[in-house]
């Protein structure tokens, strides 16, 4: 797993603004409309929502 | 939670700053049940205790001269930020002292040790944090209310006006930068 740059993180963040409110099937329908218009973007994200699921499912951070 | 907001009615005018210690009086209260929150969220590090944590973070505070705040999210971010920093310089401390004192081990009650993954988990949490603030520093805030000081999403949510699931999502969103920011250094 690499780290993200700032760039990286500057470029992703209003995306992940967006998307963080959205109901799974909403992201996903988002997700495949994205793709079509900048495919390299919607599979970093990709990543970054499958990351989430990953760490909300065993709790990190909430102690 | 329950702010004397009368010291920044003021502020929030610009007609009146008030210093460190006119705020640190006025929120001795919230900022106590902060730092005792914090040290009994964070037990291991138990052998600093409420008092000297709020007094230390005065000093610092106080030490700035200068600083002005002009509400009180931003005082108590500040705060919570101050607390932080002295929290984990305590914590390496206490580690740096363990790897000094290997031969030493008998000397120390082991109950007064704390856990050294807790210790090292939490140190890479604060380096995270540290360049979260580079980029994002609402969302390092958030996180040092939150993980940090025990604040709940409601109470971050009134302290900073936003709503609550403004805040649940700028806290997904810095779970994600963490996640991967720990990850990637473990990796290395």
């Amino acid at each position: 797993m690499q780290t993200l740059s700032p760039e990286q993180w500057q470029a992703l963040s209003p995306y992940l603004d967006e998307a963080l409110g959205m109901t799974d099937e909403e992201r996903t329908q988002w997700l495949s409309s994205l793709r079509a218009q900048n495919q390299e973007l919607a599979e970093q994200l990709e990543i970054l929502f499958r990351e989430h699921h990953a760490l909300s499912q065993k709790g990190f951070l909430e102690t | 939670m329950g702010f004397a907001a009368s010291s920044f009615i003021g502020a929030a005018e610009g007609s009146y700053n008030p210093g460190t210690d006119v705020l640190f009086s006025t929120l001795y209260g919230e900022l106590h049940r902060m730092a005792k929150r914090e040290l009994a969220r964070r037990g291991a590090f138990a052998s600093m205790g409420v008092t000297t944590l709020l007094h230390e973070a005065y000093l610092d505070m106080s030490g700035r001269g200068g600083a002005c705040f002009p509400d009180e999210a931003r005082f108590m971010g500040y705060a919570a930020r101050v607390m932080r920093g002295l929290i984990i310089d305590h914590a390496r401390n206490r580690m740096a002292f363990k790897r000094g004192g290997e031969f030493q081990i008998t000397a120390i009650n082991g109950d007064e040790i704390e856990n050294p993954v807790d210790a090292k988990e939490l140190l890479s949490i604060s380096d995270s944090l540290d360049e979260l603030e580079k980029v994002e520093p609402e969302l390092a805030k958030l996180v040092d209310l939150k993980f940090f000081c025990g604040f709940s999403f409601v109470e971050i949510a009134a302290l900073l006006k936003l709503s609550v699931r403004t805040v649940q999502r700028r806290w997904e969103k810095a779970r994600i930068y963490l996640h991967r920011t720990i990850r990637a250094d473990a990796t290395i």
